[in-house]
């Protein structure tokens, strides 16, 4: 693990996690409903933010593990990182939130992630940090408009509708991306149990969901640049 | 040969003096280019509450030129001030402004100019990232990790019983729901633990709508 191994995660405000995700995360923007920031200390300095919150749709994700109350588990909507920390610092950090939160926030059973298969990557670091993966499904949010990416749930937001005569609909204009999303989920408390099927990690390779910073790659492929 | 006489040398303007005025008797300014969003403004209505002495030390500046006592720069603390329940305000009047003058203060006063030298301000002098950030200190990308911790505390247990719905509606739709609710009379019984009034009337609504579909 080496130098991974040096990093402290701290609790951070919001204020500065936010400013340090609009930095440094690919998609340049944060979630509004995260209620907890981490930050990631190398030499004293921090290089990495991970957050979490609700999920949007909670109500659709809630069911997903049982037993499971509104308030006992998080989505971990962002991670970002910059060029400093090195190699497994990822899931050295998911690792020492998971910890954190045992401690300060014992009713959390469970976390949820979803990776971006389409601008960004499969989720290696999920699957190295033990989640299990349990949906791959062709993206049905995120789009393009005007060259800026955004999720096609904006447009059921109060402006948009407004400016749309009522309807929660997005414009012509936008173009869905091509690509996957893929759901991870990680279980905290053992005793809970996932109620959809956990999927192999082949099922990626099987589906097309392969992709690795933001370029598409098979898992076998990365295997074998690996072992090259 | 004679020497002009010099000119005089102009005669000094008193120093404009801090004066507490009854903010009734103050005007904001029309067409006022700043704004404050909402949890800016909450913050700005703490911090005059908590340092009072600041307040008088950064006073509202008015000009009479129209006749009214018009607020050129603090129309935000103004705001705050009035929020906070205080019936006045530390303010200076400038007498004999030219509009293009009163202009010029408004913006000026916006203007940030200056900035921070942050290896002073990263001394333990000044406090800690933490208290610095809620200072509304645009702190730079570098932060220690000395004054964070790693205690939180997250809301626990199962959601309120309660929820809010959103509708988006024509004005002509929005007036008559407004018309009904505002006529309806909640039966007693009906109300599911709910206080909202609003939400008791909307639901007695659909109750007698249920009712009459039978």
């Amino acid at each position: 693990m080496g130098r991974a191994k040096e990093i402290i995660v701290k609790v951070i405000p919001s204020k500065i996690g936010n400013a340090f995700i609009k930095n440094h995360h690919y998609s340049g923007k944060v979630v509004n409903n995260s209620v907890l920031h981490f930050g990631a200390f190398l030499d004293g300095t921090l290089h990495g933010v991970l957050s979490y919150g609700s999920p949007l749709d909670k109500r659709k994700v809630l069911p997903l593990v049982q037993p499971c109350l509104w308030n006992e588990m998080l989505e971990l909507n962002r991670m970002a990182f910059d060029e400093y920390l090195p190699k497994y610092s990822e899931s050295r950090c998911i690792a020492i939130s998971i910890k954190l939160l045992k401690r300060n926030a014992p009713h959390i059973k469970w976390l949820i992630s979803y990776a971006d298969g389409c601008q960004c990557g499969d989720g290696t670091i999920y699957r190295a940090s033990g989640f299990v993966l349990t949906s791959v499904k062709v993206n049905s949010t995120l789009g393009t408009l005007n060259g800026k990416v955004v999720a096609d749930f904006t447009f059921e937001k109060g402006i948009h509708i407004l400016k749309n005569n009522g309807k929660a609909a997005a414009p012509k204009e936008f173009k869905m991306m091509a690509g996957f999303q893929l759901r991870y989920i990680y279980l905290i408390d053992k005793t809970c149990k996932i109620t959809v099927p956990i999927l192999p990690f082949s099922k990626i390779d099987e589906i097309g969901a392969g992709m690795y910073k933001g370029k598409r790659i098979t898992l076998q492929e990365r295997k074998q640049a690996i072992e090259a | 040969m004679k020497t002009p006489n010099p000119k005089p040398a102009p005669a000094k303007t008193p120093a404009a003096k801090i004066e507490y005025r009854q903010l009734s008797t103050l005007k904001k300014l029309p067409n006022n280019p700043r704004t404050l969003k909402d949890d800016a403004f909450k913050k700005l209505c703490a911090s005059i509450k908590d340092n009072a002495d600041y307040f008088e030390a950064r006073p509202l500046i008015l000009s009479d030129r129209t006749g009214e006592l018009i607020i050129l720069a603090g129309n935000m603390r103004f705001e705050a001030a009035k929020y906070n329940g205080l019936k006045e305000a530390p303010t200076i009047l400038l007498r004999g402004l030219s509009e293009e003058k009163e202009r010029e203060i408004v913006v000026r006063d916006n203007v940030s100019s200056g900035q921070f030298d942050w290896d002073i301000l990263s001394s333990e002098a000044w406090g800690t990232d933490m208290q610095l950030a809620a200072w509304d200190v645009p702190l730079p990308m570098v932060y220690n990790s000395e004054g964070f911790g790693e205690d939180f505390t997250l809301a626990s247990g199962d959601r309120a019983p309660f929820q809010q719905m959103t509708f988006t509606l024509a004005d002509e739709q929005a007036e008559r729901i407004k018309g009904a609710i505002a006529n309806v009379r909640v039966q007693q019984g009906t109300e599911c633990g709910n206080e909202n009034g609003n939400g008791n009337k909307l639901h007695q609504i659909v109750l007698e709508w249920a009712e009459q579909k039978k």
